[in-house]
């Protein structure tokens, strides 16, 4: 038995644009989509959720994250209720509602809190500056900014903090979705089911290729592929301060790495600014401020690191440092910030596609 | 005796020469007493082959002609106006069936077959010899014309009807003109207002001095034939005279101690022993319901001139040439229990809804309570699974969801749920289920073997459904009122029924000949249908059947005289011996008794006659016949039929 909540869709609005009352059932969202399968039907069942305002349906299913939205449904949609605008504004219901402690409220509620974080972050930059203002002038020495004892602390800190937040929230995800383990799934099983998706969706997106409009599927894989390659540069440098601070030379490889990773990350970004600022097709028609935080956060750190490597090579010390600083806060801020923002998707997407593979293969 | 008989066999292409040897028969026939020629022909209504007829009648100077082809519904019209246009008289030919009742069903035995078509052939030979050349009966008529039911079809009809110059009498049992009409308020697709309609319909109808309004008048009794009908009248008085000031109408209203029911508020308020429906009712006149009134004397005391309670009931013979029946319908009403009808007291029909929508002032309430959350459930008393009405009532679906449009209109805080099996707006009305849709109105559907649940659970309504749309998963809401949305029935008007003789549907509702071809008209002649007597009609379709009942009305008396088809009963007067049985066995009351030359013998009036042959078999002295099926056409043709095949 179950009580329509007429309330629930009113509280949804918020989450994007999308007019699903308009929806007459007809199920041509779920016939075009390239992605819905027999198993896995969607955005349907999502719709008749919604409308109802069945909470617990929503928060149980996973399908908002199996939805790349190619923008198909909303195309075909006889009724211009746009499907795929509903599936988007869930992703970003669920990704607030499984937040830790409600931290995703802060990002979500209004876009004034992309200036609290803006400002917060120019008042970090000049913290460390009024606390160790006194860089290496004569040459340009990165840490002569920072303590290494300040990055280590910080770093560890980051890091068991993520750790916790992500366990919890994946852990909150699993608790909603009802998903029960079986005995007949051997821990085999799941590692196998781990790789086959860590292989086929995060490394390839092999789902997202099955979206008509390949330019985004491939701009998007350039953004996945430099995203990798930044963090491994970034990590395998920080590691070389700390283990081995004089190997000048080998620090080479690493940086050449962030080079080359940082140019498909840029246009993968540019690309996603682009298609929304001109409003390019169903999927960018509408923007919530979090897509723009989120888009913001990385083009900004992928600038100011490019920023870093020209700056090297000029005598502006001092705007090197403060780009440094910037540079290193914003990373700072994206890493520390991403479960409860749109950078959370890289959590629950492969985390959703888990678990739904696990449950096909029982099948 | 024909003695001069053209035959043709058609092979229709291979659909009769696949199965019957055509030559045969052709041959077998051509020496049949009568026939100078015998033919066979590829398609026998082909341009070419209909000439080629004109000219061997012209030339072989024949006298009449058999075509062994398809079924005569198919091309009895086409070889009667091949003999007409040769010069024969269309009566003097004859059309054998040999497709549909002989090639195409027994395709598996061609011989027999074969020797079945000969057989055929040779009865509509010996038939065509006894033929006799026939001519319609030509009358004339009266030029008035009865619409029976004073609704918003029955109006328009009346309007229409006298600007082609005919006499109308407008009929109407109740006191006001209207019907239903004024009980919805603001209507779907146009949103004009249902009393406003009726309004307009009542000024042009009073523009007109061809029109003759009779209110309170039920029909007695209806006799005589097409184009000269006998109409008898019963006139209830009204009390109220027409043509006196009196400014006191609403102060007697007042006053008046008796009160009643409203029956066009559907019960929901009283009204007293003088009223009118509703404030702008036409005629604008109020009229006593003497029956509950107490004679207090009050509304004589105030207005001693505008009444006359010395009025009796009138009675008054009308002579028309048609009737249009436009009598309308009633609301479905459910019985009681049925979704927690009349046992839950927040369960109510849509047409109950439309009355207090329109009675209220300010907030909607309901008993009291403000009413926040509405559930209509659909198809109450429509295509019921086990039950009489099969049918779609076709105009509640749209009327359901234009009322919850008109509701957030009013009051944008009222939610609307509905309970559907299927929605059917169709054609524009689909535009006010999107904006329904859009205004965030929650569908539920439901499977016709799990209707919605409405329990009474202290003095509120609950209603559970397992929707369809959401994996037949049970859901449970808590309206403040539970919207029935029933359809229509006929309203109860049996004696119209019985009175005219029109023949009712298995579904009650009056039928048509043919719903596609001839749909307005009867098998009464003279007696045309329309509006949602007819069947389930919204106001446009109602309209469009009433114009096109008044036109084919028009078509019929325009002329001034009918010609009427010639297959009817004659009576042999010398052996006639008047017994009564063929009278009583008329079911067009045809026949009737008559003085000739001091005999009683039997008279077939030929208006009314349809040919239908019931009289012949009953009369023992044989002396009552249909002409173009006389006794002699008969058994020539059975003889014809029996007699072996060489």
């Amino acid at each position: 038995m179950v009580r329509i909540n007429s309330a629930f869709i009113e509280k949804l609005r918020s989450y994007g644009s999308f007019d699903i009352n308009a929806c007459y059932n007809c199920g041509n969202c779920t016939a075009i989509c390239p992605l819905s399968t027999e198993n896995n039907s969607f955005p349907r069942r999502m719709i008749r959720a919604a409308i109802l305002g069945l909470e617990e349906r929503i928060d149980s299913s996973v399908d908002p994250w199996l939805c790349y939205y190619c923008g198909e449904c909303t195309d075909t949609c006889p009724r211009d209720a746009d499907p795929g605008g509903l599936m988007m504004a869930l992703r970003r219901y669920q990704i607030r509602k499984f937040s830790v402690g409600k931290i995703g409220d802060f990002f979500y509620k209004s876009f004034h809190s992309f200036f609290v974080w803006l400002i917060l972050t120019l008042i970090g930059v000049a913290g460390i500056f009024y606390f160790k203002g006194n860089p290496d002038m004569e040459e340009i020495k990165p840490l002569s900014l920072f303590s290494l004892d300040l990055l280590h602390y910080a770093g560890i800190i980051a890091f068991v903090f993520l750790l916790v937040i992500v366990f919890s929230q994946l852990y909150i995800m699993l608790k909603s979705t009802n998903f029960k383990s079986e005995s007949s799934n051997k821990s085999g099983n799941y590692f196998k089911t781990f790789f086959t998706v860590l292989f086929r969706e995060v490394f390839f997106q092999e789902r997202f290729e099955k979206c008509e409009d390949k330019s985004r599927y491939f701009a998007h894989l350039l953004l996945v592929w430099g995203f990798i390659g930044l963090f491994i540069a970034t990590i395998t440098i920080m590691m070389m301060d700390f283990f081995a601070p004089h190997s000048e030379g080998i620090r080479i490889i690493p940086k050449i790495l962030g080079l080359i990773s940082g140019l498909p990350a840029l246009y993968g970004t540019l690309y996603f600014m682009i298609i929304r600022a001109k409003k390019k097709g169903s999927y960018a028609k509408f923007s919530h401020h979090t897509d723009w935080m989120f888009i913001l956060l990385v083009f900004l750190a992928i600038l100011s690191g490019f920023a870093l490597d020209i700056l090297r090579w000029s005598s502006l010390f001092k705007v090197y440092y403060f780009t440094f600083a910037f540079h290193i806060l914003v990373v700072f801020e994206l890493i520390v910030s991403f479960p409860f923002t749109k950078f959370a998707h890289i959590l629950y997407r492969p985390f959703a596609l888990f678990l739904v593979e696990l449950r096909n293969s029982r099948k | 005796m024909k003695e001069r008989i053209g035959v043709y066999i058609c092979y229709c292409g291979g659909n009769i020469s696949d199965y019957v040897n055509v030559n045969k028969v052709k041959d077998s026939v051509k020496d049949e007493d009568g026939v100078v020629l015998a033919k066979t022909t590829v398609f026998a209504c082909s341009d070419s082959s209909q000439k080629e007829m004109i000219s061997d009648i012209i030339e072989n100077k024949l006298d009449g002609i058999v075509v062994a082809s398809c079924s005569p519904k198919l091309h009895l019209h086409t070889f009667r106006s091949v003999a007409e246009r040769a010069g024969l008289n269309p009566y003097e030919y004859v059309q054998v069936n040999i497709r549909e009742q002989d090639s195409w069903a027994h395709s598996d035995k061609p011989e027999e077959a074969t020797e079945k078509a000969i057989r055929l052939v040779r009865a509509g030979i010996r038939r065509l010899r006894e033929a006799q050349p026939l001519l319609p009966n030509e009358i004339s008529v009266t030029d008035s014309v009865a619409v029976i039911g004073g609704g918003a079809s029955g109006m328009r009809a009346a309007i229409e009807l006298a600007d082609t110059g005919l006499e109308v009498y407008l009929i109407e049992k109740e006191h006001f003109l209207g019907g239903r009409i004024p009980q919805w308020g603001e209507l779907f697709e146009t949103n004009e207002r249902g009393d406003i309609l009726i309004e307009k319909l009542y000024n042009e109808i009073i523009k007109r001095n061809n029109i003759k309004i009779f209110t309170g008048t039920e029909v007695e009794s209806f006799s005589g034939c097409v184009g000269n009908f006998n109409l008898e009248v019963k006139i209830k008085p009204r009390y109220v005279k027409s043509g006196i000031e009196c400014n006191e109408f609403e102060k007697i209203e007042e006053g008046c101690p008796v009160e009643v029911d409203d029956e066009f508020n559907f019960g929901l308020t009283k009204r007293k022993a003088i009223y009118k429906f509703y404030k702008n009712a036409y005629p604008d006149l109020p009229a006593v319901d003497f029956e509950n009134c107490t004679k207090c004397g009050l509304c004589e005391k105030l207005c001693p001139d505008a009444f006359d309670f010395n009025q009796k009931e009138e009675k008054l013979a009308l002579k028309v040439g048609a009737v249009i029946l436009t009598t309308g319908f009633s609301p479905y009403e459910p019985s009681e229990g049925e979704y927690g009808y009349k046992k839950n007291d927040k369960v109510i029909t849509l047409q109950q809804l439309r009355r207090i929508m329109e009675l209220s002032n300010g907030n909607l309430k309901w008993k009291g309570k403000e009413v926040k959350e509405i559930a209509f459930i659909y198809c109450v008393g429509s295509r019921q699974k086990s039950g009489e009405n099969k049918y779609c009532s076709r105009y509640c679906c749209t009327a359901a969801i234009h009322t919850s449009l008109l509701l957030k209109k009013k009051y944008p805080y009222i939610r609307s749920y509905h309970l559907f099996r299927d929605i059917r707006t169709y054609g524009k009305q689909e535009i006010l289920y999107r904006d329904s849709c859009k205004q965030g109105d929650i569908y539920l559907k439901f499977d016709e073997n799990e209707p919605p649940v409405v329990e009474d659970l202290n003095n509120r309504a609950i209603v559970k459904v397992k929707d369809l749309l959401t994996e037949r998963e049970e859901i449970e809401i808590e309206p403040d009122l539970v919207v029935l949305v029933t359809g229509m029935i006929p309203r109860k008007n049996s004696e119209i029924e019985r009175i005219f003789k029109v023949p009712v549907g298995r579904d009650n509702f009056f039928n048509e000949i043919h719903p596609k071809l001839r749909p307005v008209e009867t098998v009464i002649d003279g007696v045309f249908i329309a509006g949602t007597g007819q069947g389930p009609k919204n106001l446009t379709e109602s309209i469009l059947s009433s114009l096109s009942a008044a036109a084919k009305t028009y078509s019929l008396l325009s002329s001034g005289t009918l010609k009427l088809e010639p297959i009817v009963a004659f009576v042999d007067s010398e052996r006639c011996k008047w017994c009564g049985d063929c009278a009583e066995v008329c079911l067009y009351d045809a026949i009737e008794k008559e003085n000739q030359d001091g005999k009683e013998i039997a008279v077939v009036n030929e208006a009314l006659c349809k040919g239908c042959g019931s009289c012949v078999p009953v009369c023992e002295s044989r002396a009552i016949e249909i002409k173009g099926y006389t006794n002699k056409e008969i058994i020539g043709m059975i003889d014809g039929m029996l007699e072996e095949v060489r």
